[in-house]
Order: C-alpha cells, then structure tokens, then sequence
C-alpha cells in the first residue's frame, strides 16, 4: 500500500530531526528586533519617498516620476512605451515581504497571458545583505553587471529576471517579457 | 511572551518535520520555521486562545511553495539534499525512492502529500492551508500518487533487470 509506505518513509526520514531548543527564545528576539525597525521604517518611508519624488528628478534632469512609478520608496524612472499599469496581485506569503507593480500590453498578465511586460518588485528583509550568499538565498541567476548593478540574471521561457541588492535590506528584481530590461533597470533609483 | 515558548517547546519538532518534508532540505526547513514562528510570534496576541499550530502550518507550506516558485522562475527547481546520516538498513531502497520521488513532485503536490499523509489532514483541511477547492486537492494528490507508482514501478523493473 503506497500510502502506508509513504507515512513509514516520511517518518524514517524525519526521525532524527528535532528542533533546535534555543528556537523560541531566538524567534522572539528577532521578532522584536524587527518590530522597532519595521516601525521606524514606517515612519521613514512616506517621508524618504517623498524626498525622492522631489528631489531625485531633480539631480538626474528628469520631470517628475508618476506616483504609480514609485513602488515601495523604489523609483521606476523608465519604462517602454505603450505598457499601462496591471491590476496588484495579492502579496504572497511569502519570507521576503514585497511589493510588486506590473506594467503590460493592455493591462493584462504577459507572463502568462501573452503580450509585453515589465514588473519591478522591491523586497526589504533586514536580512539581506550585498553579497553572493543573500542573492543566492534569494534566488539563483547567473552573476551579471547590467546598466552598472552587479546582481543575478535568469532567462525562462522568454522572461528576462535581474535582480540586486542597491543596499543593505533592499532587493530589486525587474522581469521583462518582450521589451528591453536594461533601460528599465538603469532607471531604477533607490533613495536613501 | 505567554505561551509562544510552551507552543514552540510542544510542537518545534514536529513543524520541522513538515517543513523538511515540504522543502526536502534540512537547512532551508529550518529557516523557513524560524520565519513562520516569527511571524506567528509578531501576531501572537490575537492567535493565541486559538491553535496556533494550523496558522504556522499555512505560513510554513505556502512559503516553501512561494520560494521554490520564485526559483522556478530563475531556473532553479530545488531537489533537496539527501539526509545526512546513514539510512537503516531495512526497506532502505523503497524508502529513498520514494523520498528522491517526493522531491522531484511539483511543490504544490509535494505539500499536498505531506499534508495528507504525513499530517494526517482531511482533504478539506488541506485545501483550507492552501487555499484550493477540495477537488485541487483530490486532483494534485492523485497525480502526485500516480507519479510515485510510476518511480515505484521503474525501480522495480530497474532491480528486476
């Protein structure tokens, strides 16, 4: 009986595990950590973010990015033209908090709906850092530099990935299905 | 905190074990159950007079999904790591089969078997964590099986040849 021998694998398998005993007290000490940095974020974020509004367009030349092109404090200076902003999926539930914005051909899902895309995805864990093992963690494209940000690049099944960390606790992933993602992630401007 | 320490104490080990199961690696289920029970630990006030168990249950198996979706998307499908220590040695052939079969499954169907059969959850509980009809989870698990009978099979034609 498969499931019967499923059950006696799965228990084999696991017999030796335990957790670690220090567990809890080390959960609720990141825990609290991470309380007092999520309220200070909170009140930085609005502020830092209309800091760059005003003040970033204003040291690259450029005109004011729209507030539909600021995603979590991150601005999207650049896009292709003729892509228009696609409704917010629910956030996933997921160990890296994030907040994505897509921008597509018709409003519609390019990654599975066909036409063109581009999405910018700002994930903020006090845990990431600047360095081969954070990305890793994060994900597994192969080491590239684009537009001057050495991150981690994947291509699959025509969607282009870049992803990076511009500071410490902050990663940016752009995708892009037919259009160009360099420009996109050049134009990327990280306050702070 | 009242209680999260009691509950972590009572049930670490065997949240561990779901999240080995789900994700096939014991350094990945580690940290996995480490960001579940902080979450949890974040909410605790308002999770506490009920069981917490099925609420880190549902944050442990959608962030292994959640991550290995985003590594699909990279390319990188995670097969897990075999176990550290030597298997015993009866049934030691079935058993590896059918764990290198559970994580070669899609995550979805991976999580629905653990599930299932490791936690013993009715088919409406398991689509309650995953968020899916019933009938998905009739559907993932019997694809899952079906694929496991067949790694089943091909071993046994492998032995026998």
């Amino acid at each position: 009986m498969l499931e019967h021998d499923l059950r006696e694998a799965m228990a084999a398998e696991t017999a030796t595990l335990a957790a670690a005993p220090d567990l809890a007290e080390r959960v609720e000490r990141r825990a609290r950590s991470r309380r007092w940095r999520t309220r200070l974020a909170v009140l930085l974020v609005p502020f830092l973010a209309a800091a760059g509004w005003f003040l970033v367009p204003q040291a690259l030349g450029t005109g004011a990015v729209p507030a539909d092109q600021i995603i979590d404090g991150v601005l999207v200076t650049h896009l292709p033209p003729g892509l228009i902003r696609a409704p917010e999926d629910p956030p996933d539930d997921d160990d890296f908090p994030g907040v994505t914005a897509l921008w597509s051909t018709g409003g519609g899902k390019p990654f599975t709906d066909g036409g063109d895309g581009i999405s910018v995805s700002v994930y903020r864990s006090a845990d990431i850092e600047n360095t081969p093992a954070s990305l890793d963690e994060f994900g597994a494209g192969e080491p590239r530099e684009i537009a001057g940000k050495w991150g981690r690049h994947g291509m699959m099944m025509g969607i282009e990935v870049f992803y990076w960390v511009p500071r410490p606790g902050v990663i940016v992933m752009v995708m892009a299905v037919g259009a160009d993602l360099e420009p996109v992630v050049e134009g990327i401007v990280v306050p702070g | 905190m009242t209680g999260f320490a009691e509950f972590v104490a009572a049930r670490g080990t065997a949240l561990l074990r779901t999240a080995y199961l789900t994700c096939g690696s014991v350094h990945e289920a580690e940290d996995v159950l480490q960001a579940a029970l902080e979450k949890a630990c974040r909410n605790w006030s308002r999770i506490d007079d009920r069981d917490p168990e099925p609420y880190v249950r549902r944050i442990i198996v959608n962030t292994v999904i959640s991550r290995a979706r985003r590594r699909a998307i990279l390319r990188i499908i995670p097969t897990g790591s075999p176990p550290d220590l030597p298997a015993p040695a009866d049934d030691v052939v079935l058993r590896h089969v059918l764990m290198d079969g559970l994580r070669a499954l899609p995550p979805r169907q991976r999580a629905v078997i653990v599930l299932r059969y490791w936690e013993d959850l009715t088919e409406s509980q398991t689509a309650e964590i995953l968020g899916c009809s019933a009938g998905t989870v009739k559907s993932q698990t019997a694809k899952a099986m079906a694929r496991l009978r067949t790694l089943l099979g091909e071993e046994a034609t492998n032995a026998g040849a």
